[in-house]
């Protein structure tokens, strides 16, 4: 199976759990208990002071071909992560291929070195590892994970799908068709549906991150095997990628394996660094609805684009997010979950990649409760002047983001992840620890001046996924601009 | 059966490892374990390689203890426990908890118990102490009419988002339905009907409160930066006061069977692409077969070269997804093959496959290079998980469920030796046992997407078209 598509594909979820996601009401009844036995818990425990933050520690080299080599030491259990991981992604798709990319990673562990398909699953599967390809917008990667002693040949594994794919043709006819199947199983799901229109509304379809990662049907029955390799050709390179290695492996352990397996890897692309044009935030002038018969609940989006990593209103912006919709305790869900009961949950969050990034708040609304509730996302977004943002909210905040990161660090794969994020947007080693150190600095009017000029709505494109029938009349009336009804 | 083909893996006549992994040897989590006089259970683990603590509460109520009229109670009371105990105040819990710096802050509802759970900065220990505490002592006093009302409606879109929209969600449920018909305390899988979560009483939540959440039903864990002695005079401070009630019994219902052989055509709302479910009855968590049929799960399927997807993925292209999964609960389990038909191919096309890769472990029985690899692949999986201290897994919720289960959190190299022991006569056992001809198959249909009548096909639509001795 293949993660790069499980994604989308997935479908078993254990049945077991239910997740809460609670949260507080808002009226408030606190205060039964004054005197007595139990009044002594009226006070919230005074704490000690706050542990000193501990991070891990990214170390680098890079190898004479141009590859980075990045590892985190964790030696605790005997395991180890592997990656390789390019810059790139779908950003790189020809216009008229969108999802290229993607089935260039997919092809990847579809046979490699001396091994047909089913033998090199089978070759992960004695070493108790498992192996899987991915791809986003910009950057994807191939990554095996393992037990620790089988380092080296998990290297020789690893190395056969970035070097040597098999690029079959029945395996590329297999994966397409799998891939097309996919697309249409993504179209079941309201998310599924909205997150394949969103990327053309952010940015605009002739932006390199306008189109979805997988591509679309007809764009993916366009590519043939040679445009696939072709592309592959272009897209990995040694200067380019980074091979990223956390666990119970030292940087030289993990040079010595990059250098055995990946050290005469000469890439044969020619371009510069990769980056993104920035794209500006226009005015909404239309809502887009997409129909979803019978809907029980509507998918309510509203995303702008940004800046990207990196720029001076990055860390403003990031606690603006978190006091208006980034957490539980945020306003908007407070607003549409506590006080409203319209959903199950209200968020919001802030991304930032190579030169450009993006703003996406998001609630999947009760049917009856739709134009209501996205009345409700342009309340938060409108008040925000009259109602700026608190010392305590920020402190919150703040605090949330700083103290939580030890926490964010406690699986390889999450450190992998970070690594991942340090190379792709060519970041400082201590780019986590310096994060820390300036978010805790950033004042409260500079919070609220960014919150204002970015979290504006007249810039939000909105984006709904629902029961046309029933929504679109409401909608309609509400008079929130013109709607266009687009085809599923 | 007529024979199937040969599987294109058949003839890899490559062994696995011939070194057993023995990574695991001499992990264990260690931990200290006590009573309270009130009967809190508390199990203590320490790590003080990072400065945080995972605080990990579970009661011993979940779906198991629901009674008809209220399915999902347990679930939606399990909400409640969030909206603010009288010492701490409403709105609060989030805000304290995101303000020290915690991380996974949640609960969840289970078939069998409820947990909580956050993971803080070392220094914030005796803050999460005072929320758990305050909520476990006192909840009742700050209980209201209009919260209550308030969690009503959102657990009512919890269930429309997880279950109705989304795709084969309702074929989940069904399957639940069916293995466990009422009244079967798990009939409502766990979230409930819209009928009967819409029914709760604020003197349901006093009785329940009452019944089940006294400190002798549930086991506090803290795993992480903690020294033994602090931890414990903590705990006795804010814990050791509470009062006790006698802990109730667990319910002991009977484990799913199926009559006979069922098929059922289901009117799929959401997802696009037609769902074939084969779902077997299995005995009750940490049966003598459990590992075995866990380890066969991973035979089926779970790799490009396992047997199911080397025949519905590899070689045919009939599948757009598949899996196949054992799952276990305290009062029984089920082997389930899930499979989503590529466009254009055919879902008894798909049944044909699997029935034949199925027989083909009659006339080519499993390797014992099929059956390292499924070993070796659980090995990493259980050591991965020991990764996190706690959250929605890791150490805290390890000890957790073998002091569930067996009363004895240090289980943990028996529970990896259970897998080492499974031999090939031993799964061999357990599939003639278990994977038999009585199972339950859905077949979900898409519904034209312009289908009328939403609610009609919303209910479980079982146009049933039921057939005997199907192999």
């Amino acid at each position: 199976m293949k993660p790069t598509y499980q994604q989308l594909t997935h479908g078993w979820l254990p049945p077991f759990i239910w997740f809460a996601l609670v949260l507080i009401g808002n009226p408030s009844v606190a205060d039964a208990v004054e005197t007595g036995p139990d009044a002594w818990r009226d006070k919230q425990p005074a704490h000690s002071a706050q542990p000193k933050l501990v991070l891990p520690t990214f170390t680098q080299t890079v190898l004479s071909n141009g590859l980075t080599v990045l590892v985190v030491e964790q030696a605790q259990l005997p395991l180890v992560v592997l990656r390789l991981v390019t810059q790139g992604g779908s950003a790189l798709d020809p216009s008229d291929h969108h999802g290229l990319s993607s089935l260039v990673y997919g092809m990847l562990d579809e046979g490699a070195g001396e091994r047909n398909a089913l033998a090199f699953s089978d070759a992960v599967a004695d070493l108790g590892a498992s192996l899987s390809t991915s791809s986003s917008i910009d950057h994807g990667a191939v990554q095996i994970s393992g037990l620790s002693r089988h380092q080296d040949a998990l290297m020789a594994l690893l190395s056969d799908a970035v070097l040597r794919p098999s690029l079959a043709e029945k395996d590329f006819i297999r994966l397409k068709s799998q891939v097309l199947a996919s697309l249409e199983a993504q179209r079941g799901s309201p998310q599924g549906l909205a997150f394949m229109h969103l990327p053309s509304i952010l940015y605009g379809p002739s932006h390199p991150l306008g189109h979805p990662a997988s591509g679309t049907p007809e764009s993916v029955q366009r590519v043939t095997l040679k445009a696939l390799k072709a592309h592959h050709q272009q897209l990995l390179s040694p200067a380019r990628s980074a091979f990223i290695a956390v666990g119970a492996i030292s940087l030289k352990e993990a040079t010595a394996l990059a250098e055995k397996h990946l050290g005469r890897w000469k890439g044969t692309s020619t371009e510069a660094a990769f980056t993104l044009p920035a794209v500006q935030a226009d005015p909404r002038k239309e809502i887009v609805f997409i129909d979803k018969p019978d809907s029980p609940q509507t998918m309510v989006i509203l995303a702008r684009p940004l800046f990207g990593r990196g720029h001076p209103d990055e860390d403003a912006l990031v606690l603006a997010n978190g006091v208006w919709g980034g957490g539980f305790a945020s306003r908007l869900n407070m607003n549409l979950r506590e006080d409203k009961g319209y959903t199950y949950g209200a968020g919001s969050r802030a991304g930032f990649r190579n030169n450009v990034g993006n703003f996406i708040a998001y609630s999947a609304l009760q049917r009856v409760h739709t134009v209501a509730g996205l009345n409700q996302f342009f309340f938060e977004l409108e008040r925000l002047p009259e109602h700026p943002v608190t010392t305590d909210e920020l402190h919150r905040v703040k605090q949330g983001l700083i103290r939580s990161l030890p926490g964010d660090f406690d699986r390889i794969s999450n450190i992998a992840s970070a690594a991942t994020q340090i190379f792709v947007y060519q970041r400082p080693l201590d780019d986590f620890a310096q994060k820390a150190v300036r978010i805790e600095t950033v004042a409260l009017d500079r919070v609220q001046e960014v919150a204002l000029k970015y979290l504006n709505p007249e810039v939000m494109k909105v984006l709904m996924v629902g029961d046309a029938k029933t929504v679109l009349p409401d909608l309609k009336r509400a008079k929130l601009g013109s709607v266009h009804v687009k085809k599923p | 059966m007529h024979a199937s083909p040969p599987l294109p893996h058949a003839s890899a006549t490559k062994p696995a490892s011939t070194t057993p992994d023995r990574a695991t040897d001499k992990l264990e989590i260690p931990f200290e374990k006590y009573q309270l006089d009130n009967g809190l259970t508390v199990i203590l683990h320490q790590d003080n390689r990072l400065p945080l603590v995972a605080v990990s509460v579970w009661y011993d109520v979940g779906a198991l203890h629901e009674r008809p009229g209220r399915s999902g109670f347990a679930h939606l009371f399990e909400h409640m426990m969030f909206q603010g105990s009288p010492h701490v105040g409403e709105d609060q819990h989030f805000k304290i908890l995101e303000a020290l710096g915690a991380s996974q802050v949640n609960g969840t509802t289970s078939f069998d118990r409820t947990n909580y759970f956050e993971t803080v900065p070392s220094n914030a220990l005796e803050t999460a102490l005072w929320l758990e505490s305050d909520r476990m002592g006192f909840l009742l006093e700050s209980v209201t009419k209009k919260s209550l009302d308030n969690q009503i409606d959102v657990v009512k879109n919890e269930r429309r988002q997880s279950t109705e929209s989304r795709p084969y969600g309702l074929v989940r449920e069904l399957i639940i339905q069916k293995l466990y018909p009422a009244p079967h305390p798990y009939h409502g899988n766990i979230i409930g009907s819209m009928k009967d979560i819409g029914s709760a009483t604020l003197d349901d939540i006093r009785e329940f409160f009452k019944t089940y959440y006294s400190p002798s039903n549930a086991t506090l864990v803290l795993a992480g930066d903690i020294q033994i002695t602090t931890a414990t005079s903590l705990i006795n401070k804010y814990f050791g006061p509470l009062q006790g009630r006698p802990k109730p019994t667990r319910p002991q219902p009977l484990r799913p069977t199926l009559a006979k052989a069922e098929e059922i055509i289901f009117d799929e709302p959401v997802g696009r692409l037609p769902k074939l479910s084969i779902v077997w009855p299995g005995p009750k968590a940490y049966h003598k077969d459990s590992a075995a049929l866990d380890l066969l799960s991973h035979v089926i399927s779970g790799t490009q070269s396992s047997r199911l997807d080397a025949r519905v993925s590899y070689r045919d292209s009939i599948a757009q997804s598949v899996t196949a999964a054992y799952f276990e609960t305290f009062a029984g389990g089920q082997f389930q093959i899930d499979l989503v038909v590529q466009p254009g191919r055919n879902i008894d096309e798909a049944l044909t496959a699997v029935d034949e890769v199925i027989a083909s472990l009659d006339s080519q029985p499993i390797t014992q290079a099929e059956l390292s690899r499924a070993k070796n692949a659980q090995e990493t999986r259980m050591l991965f998980g020991l990764e996190q201290l706690g959250g929605f897994g890791g150490r805290t919720e390890q000890l957790q469920s073998y002091q569930y289960h067996f009363g004895d959190p240090g289980r943990f190299t028996w529970d990896i030796n259970r897998y080492r022991g499974v031999t090939l006569d031993s799964l061999e056992q357990a599939r003639r046992t278990w994977l038999s001809e009585t199972r339950l198959i859905v077949k979900a249909i898409p519904s034209a997407s312009s289908s009328p009548s939403p609610h009609a096909q919303a209910t479980t639509h079982q146009a049933a078209a039921k057939k005997e001795g199907i192999r």
